[in-house]
């Protein structure tokens, strides 16, 4: 099923088509343009919107401290990224090596 | 489930307002998207999400402060999170670094890491010394010589052995270490000498010292004898009434020094022997000498104890 703007719209009971586009101006959403006048939302799109809608209307946050959390989130996410790929490199490793990194990453944080 | 009220933190009497407040309150702390990975929070999340959902409708709260229903209702908390997409793979359009090796989309700390490997790989490093250790038969160190020998790591390599060469001293070959890295120069190769022991030649600085059998007669009488030498047998004048003990010195024919280039000296010290099969002629000569020689030579010996 490909979900569109106003799919998300009704989705949401809060929610309002006005508002909606102004997340996607601000960046905070970024749905795929298929066309020029449509945008087709993917799961992660979708699940980005109810957040942000359950950060706006339940939890009353406005506008500017969202607009402070999504790139704070966004570098959270990323880093979370990073972190994996380390891990599955390190994970990769003979038992010995992955001992050293272990060792070393322990007298780091003593 | 626990109680709605205990979980916000809340008396059976607060307000639909009183519950929009703690909710509020404790989801900032605990939301699951601001907590990615944190287990606790997120079902610390669902449980007051379930506890608000349920005081903030008045006809559920009403059923279960009549007791009609349980804390668990039948509402269920949300369930479409943003961080099981956000840590997908889809995800990563939204991240601000995409966790991949590319330059222009990692974070400096991850960075530094391929930073430092890719200085590491163009730095030009010198390569590693190796340290062997051979033996060297005596005369081979005395004299000097040049040879091929097999390291005990199955390494061939030439080696001048340099006159005079001590044991414990340690040659250095150039280059013969490991590669070096990037065009680096090879590091050297160090090789630890001991001189095996001669039979007979013992060496004290530069000096040989040797112990040589002589016959009685040479002894008594003196005369010519053929000595060994580090560098070959040369004749030697025993003199008249030498004895066991007797150490002449032939000049220069010792070890020759590697810094003065000068040699030392061969010490001979004479051992008188007796033939190796026993000689009537000399047993008859020995039973009238001594008829005629009763001069004990452990006299002095015997009277110091």
């Amino acid at each position: 099923m490909t979900i569109f703007f106003n799919d998300v719209v009704n989705m949401l009971d809060d929610l309002n088509a006005d508002e909606l586009a102004a997340w996607i101006d601000k960046g905070w959403i970024k749905p795929e343009k298929v066309s020029e006048s449509s945008d087709v939302f993917h799961a992660t799109d979708v699940a980005r919107v109810r957040l942000i809608a359950e950060c706006r209307y339940q939890l009353n946050l406005d506008v500017d401290t969202i607009d402070l959390i999504i790139p704070l989130l966004d570098q959270v996410y990323g880093l979370r990224r990073e972190l994996r790929t380390l891990v599955r490199a390190i994970n990769a490793q003979p038992d010995d090596v992955r001992q050293k990194i272990l060792d070393a990453a322990d007298n780091r944080t003593a | 489930m626990d109680n709605p009220y205990e979980l916000l933190g809340l008396k059976p009497s607060a307000s639909v307002e009183d519950v929009r407040k703690a909710y509020r309150k404790l989801a900032k702390k605990c939301h699951p998207d601001l907590h990615p990975g944190d287990a606790e929070a997120e079902a610390r999340f669902k449980a007051i999400s379930q506890a608000q959902a349920l005081l903030s409708d008045p006809e559920k709260r009403a059923r279960f402060d009549a007791g009609e229903i349980d804390a668990a209702g039948n509402e269920r908390a949300p369930e479409h999170f943003y961080h099981p997409h956000a840590d997908s793979e889809d995800g990563v359009r939204y991240a601000r670094y995409d966790g991949s090796a590319h330059p222009d989309s990692m974070s400096d700390i991850f960075a530094e890491l391929f930073r430092n490997q890719q200085d590491r790989a163009h730095v030009k490093m010198r390569g590693h010394d190796i340290h062997y250790s051979i033996d060297i038969p005596f005369l081979e160190a005395v004299r000097g010589t040049k040879k091929r020998a097999t390291m005990a790591d199955g390494k061939q390599l030439d080696i001048t052995i340099p006159e005079g060469l001590q044991s414990g001293q340690s040659l250095r070959l150039r280059g013969k270490g490991t590669p070096g890295l990037e065009g680096g120069p090879p590091g050297d190769a160090y090789i630890d000498v001991r001189v095996s022991p001669h039979k007979f030649f013992t060496r004290r600085g530069n000096d040989i010292h040797v112990t040589v059998p002589v016959t009685i007669s040479e002894a008594v009488l003196g005369g010519k004898i053929k000595v060994p030498t580090i560098n070959g047998t040369v004749e030697m004048t025993v003199p008249k009434h030498a004895n066991t003990g007797t150490v002449l010195r032939l000049k220069e024919r010792g070890v020759k020094d590697r810094k003065s280039g000068k040699r030392g000296h061969q010490h001979v010290r004479l051992e008188v022997v007796l033939p190796e099969k026993p000689d009537e002629a000399l047993d008859t000569f020995a039973a009238s000498w001594a008829e005629t020689h009763k001069d004990d030579p452990r006299h002095a010996m015997l009277g110091a104890i």
